[in-house]
């Protein structure tokens, strides 16, 4: 991420000062122009910021910081510092909007303005916090206490529209997307290998233990369920606890819920493990097993098919209620060991003991009864 | 375990408290404690826990031990000095089983647990029933399951407790929630429930003369919504399974713990080679079914069968066949055919004919079949030879594949050896794919490398197969290997979900934050490294590191992840999954060999003095020096060399 010129505030600041001669006129401009288009960009809310400062109960000022001190004690105030770096990169103090320190390693949580969070080591020179009524504290880069900037004109901004953003963990970094790696992502699931389109990626979770894998919701409205490859995508980070479009969702996933999803428009098989994709079948027709022999079904005459669970207690595989457009149920067991689903433009061999069933669109007529 | 040692257990296991400093046990006596979330606990002398704090509270009397009509009692308890532990053991043993249980009282996370050991003191196996008794304080509003579901009889497979929750004339209390086993646990349950007032939590242990066996069980006390619905339950249940409260118990602890391991053999080989066939156990004879109610004994001649596959077309030879499902078993023109080298097959079966000779030598012929069990073959059955995988639609094949087996694991990519596979067994229904088992112990969750690819097999030829297929698999390790033969001798690292993996760690150094600082240690100098988190929810990971060279670490881990190497596998993994990592054999430098060929020439040393002190300084380096004193044992002359060798060696680690 680019470390920013300061904001607005910074460049009144600027205005303010005299200046005189050609050069001085020269960066007054360059940073009112700087200036001028961080305005432009659409503020983003700052989710992780105010629930960092809820958690502190700490009301973000406009005209003092705030420190919190390990001992409890919160004082309002003025932080300096000659230089700030994370990690070993280095921050420009402006850009800081909070510093959250104790979570039991040496590692800091840094909050800034445009929305990341960054954490790592912390280090810096001459940092102190001044108080009006306490004089100063020199303030050691291992044990900071909490620290929270007043607020600043360009709280939110960032210097370009991000795609998408993404979190390492619900305490740990939250990094915006500017581009979408050109490879698609590579998604390990129960029906084999998919390969996901960045652009079709609504959001991103990774589930609890027991469950190690990812949970994506593609735009579409499918759902798979399954082991992603984040290395060598050119991302912000290489594990993903989470994604999604906005800093809002991602902590909606963050706190391991799932933002509102988009409707599946079609018709949509249900895969064991959880897994939905949309789509369709995508052959002429079923060829059928029942009591009374092989059927040959139109795939355009099927409007439904469920999941005998009896049967598979029964261990002789997988069998299944079909329901057609005329409203006539079959039971029975599929002849073929996949069905062919087509989802796009990709056709999917999915073996039919992980098909659970497959539902119309939402907008069909349902079967006479 | 012998006599002595069960003795003094309980203060061992005091004395090998979490703080691993040298503590003093104390003897007990009950009082009020609360925990972190401000819940009121009172353990009486014999574990049981009594109402007598003034918060409001579930418990009546709760955890009571009881042995057939015998309850337990202790004698003197004994407890560490910060009163977190509490040691009681019985008198005397009861009907020949001695009892210790072990109390401890997890303050941050609310709960207490209970490790209750039953040692065999007789010469023979003992099988016995225990109960745990709960008693409430008033009867519950609903008794559900850890997983929301309101409880009728027992525990369905994968819940792992029961929740009481309040009854109206006790809004205020917390609901108490019995964490009763691991949800994988095969040892048989049973619940008595009177009126939702009365818990009765039964297990019946079998053990061996001499041995012990362990139940392990919490309990909590959980604030919980009026409403709260099942996804609720299940949520505010998780942090009391045992899988979180066992954390800190020693290996032998968890090895004997009858309700926490799994009920399947070793690598389930022999769920591949079944002792029925649908309901139906091979005898002396053949045996035929005519639907649900007969069973014809006698001989079956079959001609010209074969079953045609998706894959082709099989003719067995009948005395390669253990049994046939035909048309009326299956409810459809589908067959099964067992073979007796544990492959099933899926397809539609052709027949010349089949008759079917009665012992009294009425003949009978067969025109639609529903079970064919054939007699017992004289020959006992040739050992598994290659790998026998189960696909998806239920078949079995044996296969003789090539290159490597393939897979995705949560952390990236493996390829190993088929001949280093054990099994790849099912996994739980919450979790995708199996978990494949190696032969060098290393137990990982994967999912198989999809793709359509020619795999040979035993005796259908080539075929086509997508592994993604694939359910689970066996090779012929997992007939001969057990658990214990999987025990790693080198390096390895326990993972969130019951996967090990035998690796070592490729970063330089592991931090852990102390209360003094940070302190970086080398993974090789790391004996024992484990997560001792009582906060669930926290970011930053406490682990307790006991050290090669002697001492004790405790600290926040700071590595959010671990480099490792293993067989097959180069991975990063998250920090928060790893549960333990042990090195069972020190790695000791160059220079500390030196050292210690040194310190063992000084003990044949003229002088007294210098044989004294690099006795005392083989002793001080303990376990790092063991492997060269059984060496330079084999070759010591001087008896004096050979004795103190000897007194080192029989000094405990």
């Amino acid at each position: 991420m680019d470390v920013g010129l300061p904001g607005l505030q910074h460049s009144v600041m600027v205005l303010k000062m005299h200046i005189t001669g050609k050069i001085q006129i020269f960066i007054l401009s360059l940073t009112f122009g700087w200036a001028c288009q961080t305005c432009l960009a659409e503020a983003v809310p700052l989710p992780f910021l105010e629930q960092f400062c809820a958690t502190l109960k700490v009301g973000r000022s406009a005209d003092a910081d705030h420190l919190l001190l390990n001992g409890g004690a919160m004082i309002e105030g003025e932080f300096k510092a000659e230089s700030v770096s994370l990690g070993g990169r280095d921050l420009s103090v402006e850009d800081i909007a909070a510093i959250q320190s104790g979570q039991g390693t040496r590692a800091m949580r840094v909050f800034l303005r445009d929305g990341s969070v960054l954490r790592g080591l912390l280090s810096w020179k001459e940092a102190r916090f001044e108080s009006e009524a306490l004089g100063y504290i020199t303030l050691k880069a291992d044990q900071p206490g909490q620290i929270v900037m007043r607020r600043a004109g360009h709280d939110g901004r960032l210097s370009g529209k991000p795609v998408a953003w993404m979190a390492d963990g619900p305490l740990g970094q939250v990094l915006p997307v500017m581009k979408l790696p050109e490879q698609p992502l590579r998604c390990r699931w129960l029906g084999g290998e998919m390969m996901l389109a960045w652009s079709g990626i609504h959001s991103v979770r990774i589930l609890a233990a027991p469950a190690l894998e990812h949970a994506v919701q593609l735009t579409d409205g499918s759902h798979v369920r399954g082991c992603l490859e984040f290395t060598g995508a050119a991302l912000p980070m290489t594990e993903c606890a989470a994604w999604a479009g906005s800093p809002a969702d991602l902590m909606v996933l963050l706190e391991g819920k799932t933002p509102e999803p988009p409707r599946i428009a079609g018709a949509s098989v249900q895969i064991q493990g959880g897994s939905v994709i949309a789509g369709g079948m995508d052959q002429p027709s079923l060829s059928w097993q029942t009591k009374e022999g092989v059927l040959a079904m139109e795939t355009a005459d099927v409007v439904e098919l469920r999941r005998l669970p009896e049967a598979d207690a029964s261990g002789l595989g997988a069998a299944f209620e079909i329901t057609t457009q005329q409203g006539a149920k079959y039971m029975g067991h599929p002849c073929d060991a996949a069905l062919l689903w087509k989802r796009g433009a990709e056709v999917r061999r999915l073996p039919w003991p992980l098909i659970q069933g497959i539902k119309p669109a939402p907008n069909e007529p349902a079967p006479k009864s | 375990m012998s006599r002595t040692f069960l003795i003094f257990f309980p203060i061992l296991c005091l004395l090998s408290s979490s703080d691993a400093q040298q503590v003093s046990a104390l003897p007990y006596q009950p009082s009020v404690i609360t925990d972190a979330k401000g819940h009121e606990w009172y353990i009486e002398q014999n574990g049981t826990l009594q109402r007598n704090g003034g918060g409001a509270s579930m418990i009546g009397n709760c955890m009571t031990l009881q042995m057939g009509s015998q309850q337990f009692y202790s004698q003197q308890p004994l407890t560490t000095p910060d009163g977190k532990e509490i040691s009681m053991s019985a008198q005397q043993p009861l009907n020949g089983i001695a009892i210790t249980r072990r109390i401890t009282v997890m303050e941050s996370a609310g709960a207490l647990r209970y490790v209750d050991e039953f040692f065999n003191t007789t010469s023979r196996d003992v099988t016995l029933t225990v109960e745990i008794r709960h008693g409430l304080n008033n009867t519950a509003r609903e008794l559900m399951s850890n997983l929301g579901r309101v409880i009728t009889g027992t525990l369905e497979a994968q819940e792992s407790g029961i929740l009481a929750l309040p009854g109206e004339s006790d809004r205020s209390a917390p609901a108490l929630f019995l964490s009763i086993r691991a949800p994988k646990s095969g040892l048989p349950l049973r619940l008595r429930v009177q009126n939702k007032y009365q818990i009765s939590v039964v297990h019946t242990l079998t053990i061996r003369a001499g041995q012990s066996q362990t139940l392990v069980h919490g309990i909590a006390q959980i604030q919980l919504g009026a409403k709260a619905t099942p996804d609720e339950i299940s949520k505010a249940c998780a942090p009391f399974a045992l899988a979180r409260l066992v954390k800190g118990l020693p290996k032998s602890v968890l090895k004997s713990a009858a309700n926490i391991g799994s009920a399947a053999d070793g690598f389930g080989g022999s769920e591949f080679f079944p002792h029925e066939f649908w309901g139906i156990t091979p005898g002396a004879s053949d045996q035929l079914t005519l639907g649900k109610d007969s069973l014809l004994k006698g001989t079956a001649t079959i001609t010209g069968m074969a079953l045609l596959r998706e894959g082709g077309k099989v003719t067995p030879a009948l005395e390669n066949i253990a049994a046939i499902a035909g048309s009326i078993f299956t409810d459809d023109a589908r067959a099964w055919l067992w073979l007796r080298d544990g492959q099933r097959l899926l397809g539609t079966l052709e027949s010349g004919g089949l008759r079917f000779t009665l012992l009294s030598g009425a003949e009978l012929p067969v025109a639609k079949l529903d079970r064919l069990v054939l007699a017992k073959s004289a020959e006992p059955p040739l050992p598994l030879a290659h790998p026998l995988i189960e696909l998806l639609n239920g078949e079995r094949i044996i296969i003789q594949p090539e290159d490597d087996f393939q897979a995705s694991a949560p952390w990236g990519r493996i390829s190993v050896p088929w001949s280093e596979l054990i099994a790849l067994q099912k996994a739980d229904d919450e979790v995708l794919g199996g978990l494949l088992c190696l032969r060098d112990g290393t137990r990982v969750r994967v999912l198989p490398q999809a793709g359509k690819r020619r795999i040979q097999t035993l005796n259908l030829g080539e075929q086509d197969m997508d592994l993604a297929d694939l359910r689970r698999l066996i090779t012929p390790l997992a007939m001969t290997m057990s658990d214990e033969d999987a025990e790693p001798t080198t390096s390895f690292l326990d993972l969130t979900g019951g996967q090990r993996l035998v690796a070592r760690i490729t970063d330089a150094t592991l931090t852990l934050t102390t209360d003094a600082g940070p302190l970086a240690l080398t993974p090789a100098s790391i004996r024992e490294l484990r997560d001792v988190s009582e906060d669930e929810s926290s970011s930053a990971r406490v682990f307790e590191a006991d050290l090669w060279g002697g001492g004790v670490v405790r600290g926040a881990l700071e590595d959010a992840r671990i480099k490792v190497e293993g067989r097959g596998f180069v991975w990063e993994i998250p920090a928060r999954h790893l549960q333990c990592l042990v090195n069972p054999i020190p790695i000791t430098d160059n220079s500390l060999m030196r050292r210690i060929g040194q310190l063992i020439q000084d003990l044949g040393h003229e002088q007294w003095k210098t044989r004294e002190s690099a006795t005392s300084a083989l002793r001080e380096l303990g376990p790092l020096a063991r492997g060269s004193l059984q060496e330079a044992l084999k070759s010591a002359t001087d008896a004096e060399v050979v004795r103190r060798l000897e007194e080192l060696l029989q000094d405990p680690e």
